[in-house]
């Protein structure tokens, strides 16, 4: 069995006096796509922030297979929910800003780079566009570009469907295996979206009132008598999921 | 009792925030750039800070200029002393007027914009963004405009004083129908260049820190809401606006007796 490449162990996380985790463990396996879904406000995105070193731990430890064990993977993405493309910047140069910033790269070459990040993504056509000029899908595939310009091992997705309409989400899903796969890389995906999730994910942590109410592959995702989670996966029983949460 | 007590507690809450402005440009000014792409930030943040506040510099200095024409044409006239106008409008321009009213209109033009703009990329996570990929935000984005904005101030300074005293040269000879050649004869008799001229553009230099360090950390520190990022701009415009005249005071009277 491989060894995993993030070890959270009996992670906490407080903002000021309010606990968002308590005492979780996680473990993310190289090559992997794991999914973080559950309900708004039960820390899935605090967890995120923790694993890609963003916001300090309350206790517990997160080890990472990797040279220096003291901090994250050097070559990690982000895709943030609000994709955080720099607004004064062209699509182009957006994607363009990590190489540039650690590669001192002649002209030429980082122009080959970027058009093919933007290629992978779709987007060769809007390379000098603006952020603003872009509809909802395309910003998307531009952040996915961006997040993936250095080629990273580990690629954090935040809400990669929040907002897109189900062409666009189900393209993005597709996107985000296609680039798996080409880099080799091992993503996490926080997500509400569960048919999607459930194509993509090789394994699904469920979350519910800041603990983990449920782990495992798609399929024992999809065949579990968990009532919150066969309440969450399903949401014919949403009413099911509002006579649980008031039992709870 | 409790007014008093009211009032230390204000005091030692200022005197906390000074020291940590203080502390905040000592964390930039060590941030100095060490990437091809971090020093050419500075000649851009240049550009938009500073060329883009040219065209509002020169037109209220010419209007500035020209009011101060009238103004002292009106005064001058009542002891028959009309041919120093020169004199009056280059030295009030020179010394006071041309370093305080640019700082002012800077602050206002690129003061609250360098807050605005950074507290936007906080709450719109641009900033995590380039944390995430490894970017040094003092060295690729504070550092930049605290230079642009120390370097600019001092340029735009030197503007305002050309076309305060262009605009009341025009207005003196055009409306007022003075003697060109007097005019422009007491500038050259009175006006200093160590004393009136190096004297106001010295001030800027310490203007341009305070606007920049007070821009930066109100901006860096602005509350993630749109609400944050407009309260941080308004702390910015106030408190640089009086940081400013304080200053000025302070230099002034140094100044006065140094120089």
């Amino acid at each position: 069995m491989s060894t995993a490449l993030i070890q959270a162990d009996n992670l906490s996380i407080y903002y000021d006096s309010q606990c968002v985790l308590n005492r979780i463990n996680v473990k993310i396996m190289p090559k992997q796509t794991t999914a973080f879904m559950g309900p708004s406000g039960v820390g899935k995105s605090s967890l995120l922030k923790a694993l890609s070193g963003q916001i300090p731990l309350h206790s517990g430890t997160i080890n990472y297979n990797h040279k220096d064990p003291n901090r994250a993977p050097l070559k990690t993405g982000i895709l943030f929910q609000d994709n955080a493309l720099l607004l004064h910047l062209t699509v182009f140069e957006n994607v363009a800003l990590p190489i540039r910033y650690h590669y001192n790269l002649p002209e030429k070459i980082l122009n080959e780079i970027v058009m093919m990040k933007l290629h992978a993504v779709n987007l060769e056509h809007a390379a000098d566009l603006f952020p603003d000029q872009l509809s909802g899908g395309m910003t998307r595939r531009a952040a996915i570009a961006r997040s993936i310009a250095l080629d990273p091992d580990l690629i954090f997705y935040d809400e990669p469907f929040a907002g897109q309409d189900p062409i666009n989400a189900e393209s993005i899903a597709k996107l985000i295996k296609k680039m798996n796969k080409h880099l080799d890389a091992t993503s996490i995906i926080i997500t509400h979206e569960v048919n999607l999730t459930l194509q993509l994910a090789d394994y699904i942590y469920i979350f519910d009132k800041h603990s983990i109410a449920f782990q495992g592959s798609p399929q024992s995702v999809s065949k579990s008598k968990n009532p919150f989670v066969q309440a969450f996966i399903n949401p014919s029983l949403k009413s099911d999921t509002q006579s649980y949460e008031d039992n709870a | 009792m409790s007014f008093i007590v009211q009032m230390s507690q204000s005091i030692y809450t200022q005197i906390l925030l000074v020291g940590r402005i203080t502390l905040f440009f000592i964390s930039i000014l060590r941030s100095f750039p060490r990437k091809i792409i971090e020093t050419y930030q500075i000649v851009l943040q240049m550009f938009f800070i500073g060329a883009k506040t040219i065209s509002i510099i020169v037109l209220s200095a010419v209007f500035i200029g020209s009011v101060l024409s009238i103004q002292g044409h009106y005064i001058l006239n009542m002891f028959g002393a009309d041919d120093q106008l020169g004199q009056l409008v280059a030295l009030s321009v020179l010394r006071e007027l041309g370093p305080v009213m640019t700082a002012l209109l800077f602050i206002g033009r690129a003061g609250g914009s360098v807050t605005s703009e950074i507290g936007i990329m906080q709450l719109t996570d641009q900033i995590n963004a380039l944390k995430s990929m490894q970017v040094n935000i003092k060295r690729f984005i504070m550092f930049p405009r605290l230079v642009a904005i120390i370097v600019s101030l001092p340029l735009l300074t030197m503007l305002f004083n050309a076309f305060a005293i262009i605009g009341a040269y025009a207005i003196s000879t055009i409306s007022l129908k003075l003697d060109s050649g007097m005019f422009l004869i007491s500038i050259n008799t009175y006006v200093s260049f160590w004393d009136d001229v190096a004297a106001g553009l010295f001030k800027t230099l310490f203007f341009g820190i305070i606007i920049a360090t007070i821009a930066l950390y109100y901006g860096i520190n602005a509350t993630k809401s749109s609400t944050g990022v407009a309260h941080a701009s308004t702390k910015t415009v106030v408190y640089s606006s009086i940081s400013i005249l304080l200053c000025d005071y302070i230099l002034t009277s140094m100044l006065m007796r140094l120089w």
